[in-house]
């Protein structure tokens, strides 16, 4: 059976993948509460446009009634030189959506001063007021004290371009960015209702994270109330639900009112089978046999179903060092993380 | 005493078979009459009451559940509306009894009654495992030690007596032991002792005397709202403790019965923990432990530590829920589309029973967009 979902991947990476999508639906989650507030402002949290004839995916796009446009996008950089240019590349393309768009380039905390940096040393962007409409902003999650907080900033002032959005007032990115400096704190309590409203962002997940999501909130009512009937009177080992990539997608946006690529339930359901909580009867159908039930791995210490997946995949064995501890805001840096 | 009348005690029949063949006579009173007369006549009678919400009639749900594996026959008041008498049968184990379910007070509530004793192989096969299945669509509730407490002290004030514990059951959070008390003490001495060890009460019975050793009222209550009347006053016991236990139930469901839509506009359904207790890491592991061990649930905890965001699934009914917390005593949930009411009750009392003290917030108290 082909590995797909975690060939070349140790556990730790796919552990950390998984957080980090975590953080990604939350940062998405943060701007759309954001927006939420400010007037005229309609936020799209699953964004396609075409962008010069490809249909393009940023993370978000706000569109105002006076015509400006903001597009959201996440980057987690990759220093490595082709990967890092493709990816600012990328996100200074969906500046051509039209004349009155800027970009949010949202990149970690960690490395974002350096990374902006790098950009203008590349000539990826430039510093004139006039150059790439391209606004490059930190974020980071601060646990001080334990109040949690979601941080963006500007990481550097190289540039003197700024968010052309100085019409919304007060709840400018003009003047909260660029103008005062204050930047945007946002604790739970904004994003909270978001991240359960939209538990995925527009960024393909990685399987697990899918697979968690619809096992946790999606899979329970494509059952009936006769099949929970059964399954306790007859004490089966688990509720045998049947599936398509198709259903699923189906009971998503009746469960959770989103609209789910196909590819991705798909990538989510090969998942299952590799963990052995779903058969696939016959091979050449994308019809699979989910055991739904409550997840057991003998000689497992982990309770939460997200390790013991990954138990499945991986053995329980002992957890690699560091792989229980606080998920790192960033894995894609080789040096040591500067002090949070 | 004209309900009394209804039905004819019989010194031959158990209270079950008279129940059962007068069905269509039955009235709350004249059914606690009948059950004060066996009290009377039979010192090891019980009648156990185990209140339930149901916006139907919960009678259809236990002849549809319950005949599933068992025999059940039916039979209705003509005398009160609403009151149902099931004959219940389990052929292979030869067990036979009579349950009557009977509208409560408040609209929604409703009272099933038997003579079936908990501990027996007829309870246990006959009623627990209906009651445990018609759980998503007619729930019970459980009572915080601090809410029986109220209950019975609020009881010795309506009776102008003081209650005598019998035997009190009661168990610490690290589900390591039982803990009988026998000795006989005061109602506060028991809750003054429970509240210091940090034991959650499990089940209390008592007796009150009047005058003259003139028995009041025995019964018992437990953690999970069930009564057991042993003798005394039935109208007593229907004014003063089945009618509290009715608002309780009440309570319970109208405060986790949470639109999901209303949930995630500012008001989810809280749990507020008596004290600060989510205060690190560790601690937030044990909670979504605590969870995770329930024997039909799974959870996935998106983020541990300093805020928590658990999803939750219960197999027992496919109910889903989302479970957070950003502060160390609040633990806020917001249902999902598919969720009972029975199974939010049963992940917070596990946090209660396993975790750490605290209550159900009424709906009214709980701030919004703070």
């Amino acid at each position: 059976m082909s590995r797909k979902s975690t060939d070349n991947f140790s556990r730790n990476q796919v552990a950390d993948a998984f957080s980090n999508y975590d953080q990604s639906v939350e940062i998405v989650c943060c701007w759309h509460s954001w927006f939420a507030d400010v007037d005229g402002a309609v936020f799209d949290h699953y964004p396609c446009v075409d962008i010069g004839g490809v249909d393009c995916t940023p993370d978000f796009l706000v569109s105002f009634d006076e015509g400006y446009r903001l597009v959201g996008e996440l980057c987690r950089l990759s220093m490595e030189h082709k990967g890092f240019k493709s990816s600012v590349e990328q996100a200074i393309g969906y500046s051509n959506l039209s004349p009155e768009t800027d970009v949010m380039l949202l990149v970690p905390h960690d490395y974002a001063d350096q990374a902006e940096k790098r950009m203008l040393d590349e000539g990826l962007l430039r510093t004139e007021a006039d150059s790439e409409p391209v606004v490059v902003l930190s974020f980071v999650r601060t646990d001080a004290n334990r109040v949690t907080q979601w941080v963006f900033k500007r990481p550097t002032q190289f540039r003197k371009v700024s968010f052309r959005d100085q019409f919304v007032g007060e709840l400018s990115l003009h003047r909260k960015m660029t103008v005062t400096l204050e930047g945007l704190k946002v604790p739970p309590k904004y994003w909270r209702d978001m991240k359960i409203r939209f538990p995925l962002c527009n960024d393909q997940p990685p399987a697990l994270y899918i697979a968690c999501v619809l096992w946790e909130k999606v899979f329970s009512a494509m059952l009936t109330d006769d099949d929970y009937v059964r399954y306790r009177i007859e004490k089966l080992r688990h509720l045998p639900l049947h599936v398509t990539p198709q259903t699923v997608r189906e009971a998503c946006e009746e469960q959770l009112g989103v609209k789910v690529k196909t590819g991705w339930i798909r990538d989510a359901l090969e998942l299952l089978e590799e963990a052995r909580l779903a058969e696939r009867p016959n091979k050449t159908k994308e019809e699979f046999d989910i055991k739904f039930g409550k997840v057991l791995v003998p000689g497992s210490t982990h309770n939460e179903l997200h390790l013991l997946i990954l138990d499945r995949l991986f053995g329980n064995g002992e957890p690699e060092p560091g792989a229980d501890s606080a998920p790192q805001q960033e894995t894609l840096f080789s040096g040591p993380p500067s002090s949070e | 005493m004209t309900d009394e009348r209804l039905f004819h005690p019989s010194d031959d029949l158990p209270f079950g078979e008279v129940l059962w063949r007068d069905a269509d006579k039955a009235t709350r009173t004249g059914l606690l009459s009948l059950a004060e007369h066996y009290s009377r006549v039979d010192g090891f009678f019980a009648l156990t009451i185990v209140p339930r919400y149901s916006v139907v009639d919960p009678a259809g749900l236990y002849e549809e559940l319950g005949g599933m594996f068992l025999q059940v026959r039916s039979r209705r008041s003509d005398q009160q509306k609403g009151l149902t008498v099931l004959r219940l049968a389990h052929v292979q184990r030869r067990l036979e009894g009579s349950v009557a379910i009977c509208p409560g007070r408040f609209d929604g509530v409703w009272l099933v009654m038997t003579d079936m004793k908990r501990s027996s192989d007829d309870y246990r096969h006959l009623v627990e495992p209906v009651l445990q299945l018609m759980a998503s669509r007619a729930p019970g509730a459980w009572l915080s030690t601090a809410d029986t407490q109220e209950v019975l002290y609020e009881l010795e004030e309506r009776l102008h007596l003081k209650l005598t514990p019998g035997r009190v059951i009661s168990s610490n959070r690290e589900r390591s032991s039982i803990e009988y008390m026998k000795k006989r003490r005061s109602l506060a001495d028991v809750f003054g002792e429970l509240r210091e060890r940090e034991l959650v009460l499990r089940s209390l019975d008592f007796t009150a005397f009047g005058k003259g050793s003139r028995l009041v009222l025995a019964a018992g209550i437990d953690r999970w709202m069930r009564l057991k009347y042993r003798g005394g006053s039935r109208a007593l016991l229907d004014d003063h403790l089945v009618s509290a236990v009715e608002a309780k139930l009440r309570q319970h469901v109208r405060r986790l019965d949470v639109p999901r839509e209303d949930a995630l506009s500012g008001r989810p359904i809280v749990f507020r923990f008596s004290r600060a207790v989510l205060t690190d890491r560790s601690r937030n592991r044990e909670l979504v432990d605590t969870l995770a061990t329930l024997p039909n649930v799974s959870v996935c905890a998106f983020h541990l530590n300093p805020y928590l965001h658990v999803a939750l699934v219960d197999y027992a009914d496919g109910s889903n829920m989302d479970i957070f917390a950003d502060d160390p005593v609040t633990l806020s949930v917001i249902p999902g589309k598919r969720c009972s009411v029975a199974a939010i009750s049963r992940a917070f009392n596990a946090v209660y029973a396993h975790f750490a003290s605290g209550q159900i917030a009424a709906v009214e108290n709980v701030e919004i967009g703070s």
